[in-house]
């Protein structure tokens, strides 16, 4: 079944459409999920993790406005994760993902969301080549090694080409008034 | 004021990229389980195999599959005689349980080759296998034996070793549970300083965060064996990650491999101040400590080397953090000192 039938589905409350989501994204969601996750879960905290994005997206179908079946699925599958690992406090923060503005930019920011909304069109504007890796890393959580293997790229080609990305993100974000350095 | 990128990518919309499948569970039992919580009901998810720790140092099933042409090793000595596997990209795979030509160590070696052969012909698929606790089901499963075939294979090795199934008592993490667990009080070396060390409280280098790498996790069997993934504060105010591994004789607990990453190590032999003779084992990465007692054997997988951490894991990076750097023979003979050899060998003695 495709998404577009899927949703259209769903948003007439036929259960089928849900288990055909099930069929054709779980390897996908459980995917998202167990990069998060790494070490730090167990099977059946994968297993109920994943059940849990198909929940919500059952929950949601009423009120689901988008057509990106798959990306929804991935925002609500990374966002499970993430709470999972914040509320076992096993959350890792490493260096690299730490933004530092100055004050005063911090001050024009005034919301998390404008910050959100800028990164987000800072990353839409890179090279495709360069927004993969970033988005690999810092959305899926891949780490280089598998980065490297799943692009076909040595690692010393993704760590030179995500800095690269991040030099580009930051010339884009000083641009738009929002320097930042680690 | 500081944004952390990956919290600015919540709700963002992916759509493109193609994610390699990882420990994918079967739509099947998603669907089972998305179609129990929705009408209120319950439907066991897949119970867990082992503690969490070991599975780390676990990628066995996935090694083996490629990796049992056995030729010559990068390893020498002692630590030799723990291998029972090679990868191409990772190294010799040494084993974690007991004397190399102990029956303990044999039968460990003996059902890791054999899960890798019945992963292969998907003979143990665990599915939505879930077993009463309690039941000798159980222990097979605690043991990675999920159906019948693996169960009567695993029965086979044990016959030939004349061992038996321990079954896990309790899992614990604070140090002092396993000292109430056991009755026997403090015979291993400090966690580390709560709320100051990276590896066991806060990261000082993120301001505000709650992150704590490494979680101290274990588990107690019948007979006294005992895992426990802890880490051990040492002098200079340097914490050093580590899996112990004790099996009492004549008790059989799933092994764990732990891949030498090519290292070549250094190996010379140490006393401890209660006279307990240790093995040594310094790698770039790696080290390892050994010890047979009376009634077991002692076995500790050290998560750093001589060599600068890897800063492409998180436990690297953190370190490089803490400013703890690496191994040498001097500190790793610290290590060696810190545990109480005749209280772990009480244990097993029980």
């Amino acid at each position: 079944m495709e998404d577009r039938q899927i949703l259209s589905g769903l948003r007439s409350g036929d259960i089928g459409a849900l288990s055909a989501a099930i069929e054709n994204y779980t390897g996908y969601v459980s995917a998202v999920i167990a990069n998060q996750l790494r070490r730090r879960g167990s099977r059946e905290d994968l297993e109920e993790l994943t059940a849990n994005a198909f929940v919500a997206l059952w929950e949601s179908r009423e009120s689901l406005r988008t057509e990106r079946l798959r990306g929804w699925l991935g925002a609500v599958a990374r966002n499970q994760a993430r709470s999972f690992l914040r509320k076992n406090r096993l959350l890792t923060v490493s260096p690299e993902d730490v933004l530092l503005v100055s004050a005063d930019v911090a001050e024009k920011l005034l919301e998390k969301e404008e910050a959100r909304r800028l990164l987000r069109a800072a990353v839409e504007a890179l090279e495709p080549p360069d927004r993969e890796i970033f988005l690999r890393f810092y959305y899926y959580d891949q780490t280089v090694p598998e980065i490297a293997r799943d692009m076909r790229l040595k690692r010393e080609a993704v760590k030179s080409r995500l800095r690269r990305g991040r030099d580009k993100l930051r010339q884009r974000l000083e641009e738009g008034g929002f320097p930042y350095g680690v | 004021m500081e944004f952390n990128i990956k919290d600015l990518l919540d709700g963002y919309m992916e759509e493109e990229i193609a994610l390699r499948p990882r420990r994918s569970p079967r739509p099947e039992k998603i669907e089972a389980l998305v179609r129990a919580r929705l009408e209120g009901s319950e439907v066991p998810v897949s119970r867990p195999r082992r503690a969490r720790r070991l599975l780390r140092a676990l990628p066995v099933a996935a090694l083996l599959a490629c990796l049992l042409s056995v030729t010559a090793y990068a390893v020498s000595s002692l630590l030799s005689e723990r291998v029972y596997a090679r990868s191409a990209s990772q190294g010799d795979v040494v084993l974690n349980l007991g004397a190399p030509e102990s029956a303990e160590f044999q039968a460990a070696a003996d059902w890791e080759r054999c899960l890798a052969e019945l992963a292969q012909a998907g003979e143990n698929d665990s599915g939505s296998a879930s077993f009463p606790e309690g039941s000798r089901e159980a222990l097979y499963a605690q043991n990675g034996a999920f159906t019948p075939a693996a169960r009567a294979a695993l029965d086979e090795i044990l016959d030939r070793y004349s061992l038996s199934m321990a079954a896990r008592l309790s899992r614990f993490q604070d140090p002092e549970e396993l000292y109430a667990l056991t009755g026997v009080s403090a015979f291993l070396p400090p966690l580390g300083k709560p709320g100051q060390d990276p590896w066991t409280g806060p990261d000082p280098s993120v301001p505000g965060s709650e992150h704590q790498i490494f979680k101290p996790v274990g588990s107690l069997y019948e007979g006294g064996s005992l895992e426990y993934s802890a880490t051990a504060l040492l002098s200079g105010e340097r914490t050093v990650p580590y899996d112990l591994s004790l099996v009492a004789n004549g008790n059989f607990i799933k092994g764990a491999g732990i891949v030498t990453r090519g290292d070549s190590f250094e190996e010379w032999t140490y006393t401890a101040p209660g006279g307990t003779e240790l093995t040594l084992d310094l790698g770039a990465s790696r080290a390892f400590l050994s010890a047979k007692l009376e009634h077991g054997y002692v076995f500790l997988f050290v998560r750093c080397g001589a060599a600068p951490h890897d800063e492409d894991t998180d436990a690297g990076r953190v370190a490089a953090y803490s400013g703890f750097a690496r191994l040498d023979r001097e500190l790793l003979e610290e290590l060696a000192a810190s545990f109480d050899y005749a209280a772990l060998d009480a244990l097993c003695a029980k």
